[in-house]
């Protein structure tokens, strides 16, 4: 082989030129192609031969949204609506690939409620205005709200959410810490339950004293800020300026990241595991979803009671909420789009939408009707979530804080996450969120020409 | 002698420890696919007997895996994974034994080439490739999963790296014999290395078995889709059934352990078939 | 991989099993993926995890190729077992030797789905590894341009290391 060597060098560089340039190639082709949002019809009309759609969902597990379908086909037997579960995390990259590689692969997905303006910049999602101008009759306002861009109503709100607190009754008993009320009036303050969780764990035997379900996310971490007078993380033009860093976010994740110094919260536990913590019986406050209520009450040694989400002393009230709509793929034929846009009515305004056909439901609709059926529910019916549906009433009329509106959500959810993790693993919050602010101008740089 | 003896207990035990820690992790995802996940999550601290071993058996994790269609998509992570690996095989040795064996122009920059074709990791190629292969009409098929496996430039390269090792004195041999060219590989060179084509095949195998972005990019109907995707969509939006996950993977990592050890006895044998080489 | 990296993901967490394990010998519990001092030595374990099985099948493969005559000469020749590894074992293996580094090396190189999975690139960015950041721009942020630059660099930087390993395992005769 060694007669080869005079020329084995300059082989290898024109093969190392060949492989970058091909990655190179490869890489950049991924970008977007720009906003052609095709504006929908305004009238629709039953279609008279079968027409199946496709819907890519990441809200539902199959299996849960299957009697929906089941309903929307016999209501309407010639659309066939074919479900494609996808995994939460890698929604976005399965929408990035599939709306922009195979243009008709996806008629009509989910749309996480604060990703709506990005995915209508990146041309995502059609024009809806001229299909639903009365919508605001039928769906809550922040639902609403939150699925219009630019005065352009762009997605089908469906679902919304709210927090509240559960306690685990068997530790603060053993305590002497006297169970709190679920009354919205009888919020009690982080200060107060943060005092409670260390007595629960030093006198109570619990684990963990707090613990909330969503413990790195933005969604069930902004309104700590909020209610201890920070902004919702962005200002100025489009909401692109960074605001992380007022005496608000400094007070609210110093208070949050003691909460692991001190033990109260554990550190290395992802999203997902938090629930089952509480279920087995080692949490005594958890900060989180009534979706949870399923499990919680299937536990039948569980005994567990809710409360108010918490706020600051001397703070404004604050709760989480925002959920999914559903976006239309504005590449879509006329006479898919029409089925689709028949299917997205019936999933947010029919009769009070999808969620009556829902086996068991733990997530309030944005249809006005469905959420008047929604707190009918029979798991809200066990004792141990006694005066929840008042409490959850009140939360969405008054205390509900949507997430911040921006081109830039991406963007800030993942460095927020980011800030969140260091700030839970022990970084001085000021300096996280300092940081955090610093990478945020450079990653929104793009945004503002 | 006696030297000799305590060095060899002490490796034996040292042998003995490592393995040890390599199978509890295994053992405790066994054991949390025959309790629920509350109980899991419950016995994961303090560590005792029950955090390997279930205090309640339950086989509700099992059929929640095939309530969600688990079964179905292991026997398509099985079929992808097993065309891949013969298929796959079948090109590698042939193109390893050709720059292994064979004297030709340009040998060692086709060599280059193959080695520099597995330092781009594949995810950097994945959503252009899959544009293409939609755009060819290919998404939504077996054929758009197996493709991207069966060419490795890992497997050339170490099945090349074996076949430099075989003594050119048994090809030559073959050769008096009469033997061309693929008698030669088939009967002499193949043979003589199954150890490393068991390896090769673990790595294309592998390469399917915990393919995950691929067959998300490319599969859109859940009938298709490979046994990791249908793990990762236990976790829901609102729910995360940790014992199905538990469950599933701890069948999926069963499986190839499983062929290896019934392939085991060809490491072994190895050494008699090969020891009267040179 | 993905299995391996939640099973151990869980076993490293601070109230996980391994803590529970030194617990059981008296040493304090440590931090792992939480600390940014860890995190690098957390990923080394999980990694080493992975790939110790895996790359010493290709290891015991060569070994089987060892013909036992050399070991015999070797010990006529009054070597121990010491001196047989280093003047036996790691000549005769370095064909073999050559693919795992090289192979291993690589495949460390391309590595992110544990930190996709464990820490998100933290704590403070101390697990933010190339290969990961490449994943996370194009995948999460779509910033494909920038994903382009720092593969580039990635590319150079392994072929750099590879051409190392490549002249460091050559054979006498110039076959690798």
């Amino acid at each position: 082989m060694s007669h080869h060597n005079g020329v084995r060098r300059p082989l290898a560089v024109v093969a190392l030129l060949t492989v970058a340039a091909t990655a190179l190639a490869a890489c950049s082709s991924g970008s977007d192609d720009g906003g052609s949002n095709a504006a929908a019809p305004a009238t629709l009309t039953e279609p008279t031969s079968p027409v199946t759609i496709t819907y890519a969902g990441a809200a539902y597990a199959a299996d849960q949204i299957q009697p929906v379908l089941d309903a929307f086909h016999a209501k309407h037997p010639n659309i066939t609506v074919k479900y494609e579960a996808e995994p939460f995390d890698d929604f976005n990259s399965v929408l990035a690939a599939r709306l922009t590689s195979d243009k008709k692969s996806i008629d009509v997905y989910d749309v996480d409620m604060p990703r709506t303006e990005a995915y209508a910049s990146r041309g995502y999602l059609a024009d809806l205005t001229k299909t639903f101008p009365e919508l605001k009759d039928d769906v809550d306002p922040a639902s609403l709200k939150a699925a219009t861009v630019d005065e352009k109503l762009v997605a089908m709100p469906y679902q919304t959410s709210t927090n509240i607190l559960y306690y685990n009754k068997t530790l603060l008993d053993k305590a002497g810490i006297e169970t709190p009320s679920a009354d919205a009036s009888a919020r009690l303050t982080w200060e107060q339950v943060t005092a409670d969780a260390k007595k629960a764990q030093s006198a109570g035997g619990a684990q963990y004293g707090l613990v909330f379900d969503q413990i790195d996310r933005y969604y069930q971490l902004e309104p700590l800020a909020i209610s201890a007078g920070g902004s919702a993380g962005g200002n100025g033009d489009g909401n692109l300026t960074p605001a992380v860093t007022d005496a608000g976010w400094t007070k609210a994740f110093t208070w949050y990241g003691q909460l692991f110094a001190d033990g109260v919260s554990p550190r290395g536990v992802k999203v997902a595991d938090t629930p089952n913590l509480f279920a087995a019986g080692k949490v005594a406050y958890f900060v989180g979803g009534p979706w949870w209520g399923a499990q919680f009450t299937a536990e039948k040694k569980l005994d567990f009671g809710v409360a108010a989400f918490p706020e600051f002393e001397g703070g404004t009230a604050s709760t989480p909420t925002g959920g999914w709509s559903l976006g239309l793929n504005p590449n879509d034929s006329k006479e898919k789009a029409n089925a689709a846009l028949i299917f997205m009515k019936f999933m947010g305004i029919d009769d009070g939408g999808y969620s009556q056909y829902l086996t068991s439901l733990t997530v309030p609709p944005s249809n006005n009707e469905g959420s008047a059926k929604f707190y009918e529910s029979a798991t809200f019916k066990d004792p141990r979530f006694a005066g929840v549906v008042p409490l959850m009433k009140y939360e969405l009329e008054n205390t509900a804080t949507l997430r911040l509106q921006t081109v830039g959500y991406v963007e800030f959810e993942d460095t927020m996450t980011k800030a969140f993790d260091d700030i839970i693993n022990g970084t001085d919050a000021s300096q996280a969120l300092k940081s955090a602010s610093s990478d945020l101008v450079s990653a929104w740089a793009k945004y503002k020409k | 002698m006696h030297a000799s003896r305590t060095f060899r207990i002490t490796m034996t035990a040292v042998a003995v420890i490592v393995s040890l820690l390599f199978l509890a992790p295994v053992l405790w995802l066994v054991a949390s696919t025959f309790r629920t996940a509350t109980e899991t999550f419950a016995n994961s601290s303090p560590v005792g007997w029950s955090t390997l071993w279930p205090q309640h058996w339950t086989t509700v994790n099992l059929s929640s895996a095939i309530d969600n269609g688990f079964l179905r998509s292991l026997g398509n992570s099985i079929v992808v994974a097993g065309v891949t690996v013969v298929v796959g095989l079948a090109i590698s040795a042939m193109a390893a034994y050709a720059l292994a064996v064979i004297p030709f122009r340009g040998r060692s920059a086709v060599f280059t080439i193959v080695v520099l074709s597995f330092l781009v990791s594949f995810e950097a190629i994945a959503i252009p490739l899959s544009q293409s292969f939609s755009d060819w009409g290919l998404s939504n098929s077996l054929v758009a999963l197996i493709l991207p496996g069966l060419g490795n430039g890992l497997v050339v390269f170490t099945l090349r790296q074996f076949f430099l090792g075989v003594p050119p004195s048994l090809a030559e041999a073959a050769k008096l014999d009469g033997a061309g060219p693929f008698r030669t590989f088939w009967s002499v060179y193949l043979p003589l290395t199954k150890p490393a084509l068991i390896g090769a095949g673990l790595i294309l195998f592998l390469f399917q078995w915990q393919a995950y972005l691929w067959p998300l990019l490319i599969i859109s109907h859940s009938s298709l889709d490979l046994a990791p995707v249908t793990i990762s969509k236990a976790f829901g939006g609102f729910s995360t059934d940790y014992g199905r996950v538990f469950a599933e993977t701890a069948i999926l990592a069963v499986i190839p352990a499983g062929v290896l050890l019934a392939l085991q006895r060809y490491f072994v044998t190895s050494v008699a078939s090969t020891g009267s080489k040179e | 991989m993905a299995g391996s990296t939640i099973v151990w993901g869980l076993a490293l967490r601070p109230d996980g099993p391994v803590n529970g394990v030194l617990d059981l010998f008296g040493l304090p519990a440590q931090p792992w993926f939480t600390s940014p001092h860890q995190v690098v030595l957390s990923m080394i374990i999980l990694a080493s995890w992975i790939g110790i099985g895996y790359w010493m099948m290709f290891l015991i493969a060569g070994l089987n190729d060892v013909p036992p005559v050399y070991y015999e000469a070797a010990r006529l020749d009054g070597a121990g077992p010491i001196r047989q590894f280093f003047s036996v074992t790691i000549p005769m293996l370095r064909r073999p030797l050559l693919f795992v580094l090289v192979a291993d090396t690589v495949s460390n190189f391309v590595l992110f789905a544990p930190v996709q999975i464990l820490t998100d690139g933290g704590p403070n960015g101390k697990s933010d590894f190339l290969m990961f950041d490449i994943f996370h721009q194009s995948y999460e942020l779509s910033n494909p341009y920038q994903a382009s630059v720092e593969l580039l660099f990635l590319l150079v930087l392994m072929i750099a290391i590879v051409a190392v390993q490549f002249r460091l395992l050559r054979t006498d005769d110039g076959e690798e």
